[in-house]
């Protein structure tokens, strides 16, 4: 199985799966409490891709996304004592990994600096790129580069709310209610800044897409 | 350089998403992170938490009992607000106008008599503008000072009889021999007559200073030092004490600058430099 399809299956999961794994983060979590420190890399492991997929998105930079995850992990680590089990595990995680994001680019505001990370190539993905060329080889290579600095163009065009929410949503899989939790906002106003956002996505990826 | 897609696009957007989603790092990137990780945890670990991380913790196990700490602090500070808060009408009571019966029987024209302050039955609240103010009593004194050579009776005011200093006094002014001896009894006198005032006014027992100044300790009852002990109390001046006089150019040292210093006439033209309270008097340099 390869990274991306792992990772596909980390984000696109159910209802019942986050259930099933808010109860077992649960469990972890007391034992971290309780006093055994090394139950948190169970954690970490659960969550590092997710959680470094979701900052990545929002800064399209991946030595700061690698930098925020590692900071998000420390804070969570941190603070895990205060955390009393009324929301799932991840959802605390994932606020505070989209906090630290968040103050972060209103830090580096004016930084026009990206660094891509490669695209994993499974069926999925192969069949998606070839239906955007036919090139081969170094060619192809160099159009999906190309592809990939579109497309962080267009996230980057969005304000820092509509890209957190697109992320969360389209990238990462979270449902509304989820998102409105991490974002501390309304399900409609979660909504609303999708619906605008693919609009926008919409407009600026227009050659990329079908009519 | 751009390349040209010749076909048409036949992706949706949730495909571009597809490829987003598939952007994530190696596998040996997991590696290193856990180790960066595990470095900064124990860093974290070993590092003291400060007093305010700890502080949520503290409000966490407080907000059981809200409402009575809330409660007790709303009572607290009820019974502080009460017990700070005092009538206006009290603190005016020594300014209500009242005539002075006392000062109105002493009009008689014997300056020389020494008047019984202590027999005279004050009110609780008294008029400040029938008190002499100081200057008169200094007036009075300068005047006894000035008459002593020709022995001429001093007449002193109704209210220099009430409240300035006794006859007795006065005759210790008169009677110095040295202009500064003059002084200081003359201080000491203005010092009495306003100790007398206030004393008066709040309502304390007189004091006679110059029985408590006569009844201190002393140098004469200091014990003499031993034969061993005496070149301790010898003055040794030493070269840090020498200072250079600039308007006479010459040195001099410390201790015959002081010396001049105390012997000086403003020391004792001011009586703001002689104070008096409870027991003792106090002399400013």
């Amino acid at each position: 199985m390869s990274v991306a399809s792992k990772v596909l299956d980390k984000t696109l999961v159910s209802t019942s799966e986050r259930r099933q794994e808010a109860d077992s983060d649960w469990v972890v979590v007391q034992r971290v409490q309780a006093g055994e420190v090394g139950a948190f890399d169970q954690l970490v492991v659960r969550y590092r891709e997710r959680v470094y997929g979701v900052i990545y998105n929002m800064t399209s930079n991946r030595e700061d996304a690698a930098d925020l995850t590692q900071d998000t992990f420390i804070k969570a680590f941190k603070s895990i004592n205060r955390f009393q089990g009324q929301s799932s595990f991840f959802t605390w995680l994932y606020r505070i990994a989209v906090n630290s994001a968040l103050s972060h680019l209103r830090k580096a505001k004016l930084r026009t600096f990206f660094s891509f990370e490669k695209i994993v190539e499974d069926d999925k993905t192969t069949e998606i790129l070839s239906q955007l060329t036919d090139k081969h080889g170094a060619d192809r290579q160099v159009y999906v580069r190309e592809l990939q600095e579109k497309l962080n163009e267009a996230m980057q065009k969005l304000s820092i709310k509509h890209r957190t929410v697109v992320t969360l949503f389209e990238i990462d899989g979270l449902s509304h209610e989820q998102i409105a939790e991490v974002a501390g906002c309304s399900v409609g106003t979660v909504r609303s800044r999708l619906h605008y956002a693919k609009q926008i996505l919409q407009a600026e990826l227009q050659s990329y897409l079908n009519a | 350089m751009k390349s040209e897609n010749k076909h048409p696009p036949k992706v949706t957007l949730d495909d571009l998403f597809a490829l987003k989603r598939a952007e994530q790092p190696p596998e040996e990137f997991w590696d290193d992170f856990q180790r960066d990780f595990h470095v900064r945890q124990r860093a974290e670990a070993i590092e003291p938490k400060r007093w305010w991380f700890v502080m949520p913790r503290v409000f966490a196990g407080l907000s059981r009992h809200q409402m009575p700490l809330g409660a007790a602090a709303v009572l607290a500070v009820t019974f502080l607000s009460f017990r700070e808060y005092r009538e206006p009408g009290l603190e005016v009571a020594y300014s209500a106008p009242q005539a002075l019966p006392a000062v109105v029987e002493t009009t008689t024209p014997t300056p020389a008599a020494p008047v019984a302050v202590a027999d005279v039955n004050l009110p609780n609240s008294m008029d400040f503008s029938e008190v002499a103010p100081l200057g008169v009593v200094e007036e009075q004194i300068e005047a006894a000072v000035a008459s002593a050579d020709s022995s001429q009776p001093v007449e002193l005011s109704p209210m220099v009889v009430w409240a300035g200093p006794s006859a007795a006094t006065i005759e210790a002014v008169a009677s110095a021999p040295t202009p500064s001896q003059q002084s200081i009894a003359a201080n000491l006198a203005t010092a009495e007559a306003e100790q007398l005032q206030v004393g008066r006014l709040l309502g304390e027992p007189d004091i006679n200073l110059a029985a408590a100044i006569t009844n201190s300790d002393s140098l004469a009852q200091v014990s003499v030092p031993q034969p061993t002990r005496e070149h301790l109390f010898v003055y040794q001046p030493s070269p840090a004490d020498f200072s250079v006089d600039r308007e006479k150019g010459s040195r001099r040292d410390t201790h015959s600058l002081i010396a001049d210093r105390i012997s000086h006439h403003e020391l004792y033209e001011s009586p703001s430099r002689l104070s008096a309270g409870g027991n003792h008097l106090t002399v400013k340099f």
